[in-house]
């Protein structure tokens, strides 16, 4: 594993944040392009969605996609995700963000959820080679930890993300779900 | 009848033409990479922040920091739960 800028010494935690990220609903037909290539094993099936590829259930090991011509136009040298001169890694962000579009390729002018799409709020806990910033962090590994879940899609949610507590109301969620760096070295 | 023959030959036809003409049509063909939002998406969506600010330039993917400011870079090790031992009975 390249540490190369991280700091040499371990602190025991993991860091938690909130984001959006995209339900895709079932029984709609995927965006066919070259730049969604990564989305052909899953052609039908529902999935859960960040910003360029879906969150499996369970812990995530980032690796970044610009090395990926295909899939992004930033085509840069092969690196372990985060990089330092790069925006990769699983992020999220201190506070509720407001809610944007992570997943292009679709047609939005008929509405999301006409399109398949389902944007759902929800706290990500992150660990390993981290980046930390005043707004937020990007970090190496990252499991879904809760979401809030619109009514008619709780049972979707939970079965795609089991590990995850779903929740009904924001408030709820905040509440049990505080940002930061959690451990021995919580501030 | 007539009118749907004449629709079902020149649709065809007028998409080949529009092609052609490279005119792109919002909704239409293949998402295109905008370098605006540096997203993929088809011309005219409406989520695309170019020419407008929006709440969206505070909340591009991966920036966690201000401008001008560095990020921290740390690295971290879940805490391990310890496995509860059950407690050993000790013979009278």
């Amino acid at each position: 594993m390249n540490n190369r800028g991280f700091s040499d010494s371990l602190i025991t935690g993991t860091v938690i944040g909130y984001r959006w990220w995209d339900l895709w609903l079932p029984g709609f037909p995927r965006p066919a392009s070259l730049f969604h290539s990564l989305y052909f094993s899953l052609p039908l099936r529902p999935f859960v969605s960040g910003a360029w590829a879906p969150w499996l259930p369970g812990d995530n090991h980032a690796i970044c996609l610009r090395s990926f011509p295909e899939i992004n136009y930033q085509v840069r040298e092969p690196h372990s995700s985060p990089g330092i001169t790069c925006n990769c890694g699983f992020w999220a962000f201190w506070n509720r963000p407001p809610y944007w579009r992570t997943a292009p390729g679709v047609n939005l002018d008929a509405g999301l959820e006409e399109a398949g799409v389902m944007p759902v709020l929800g706290v990500a806990e992150g660990w390993g080679r981290t980046f930390r910033g005043s707004l937020g962090f990007r970090c190496e590994y990252a499991k879904i930890t809760a979401l809030l879940a619109p009514p008619a899609y709780k049972g979707l949610l939970s079965e795609l993300q089991p590990q995850a507590m779903i929740y009904t109301t924001p408030a709820a969620l905040f509440a049990e779900h505080p940002s930061g760096l959690t451990g021995n070295n919580a501030e | 009848m007539t009118g749907w023959v004449i629709l079902a030959a020149v649709l065809p036809l007028a998409g080949f033409g529009l092609l052609l003409l490279r005119i792109r049509v919002p909704g239409l063909g293949p998402p295109s990479y905008c370098g605006t939002c540096e997203f993929y998406h088809h011309v005219g969506w409406k989520g695309c922040r170019k020419g407008k600010g929006s709440d969206m330039e505070e909340v591009r993917a991966g920036k966690i920091t201000e401008d001008g400011e560095d990020e921290e870079p740390l690295i971290l090790v879940p805490p391990v739960e310890e496995p509860i031992e059950a407690p050993v009975e000790v013979p009278a």
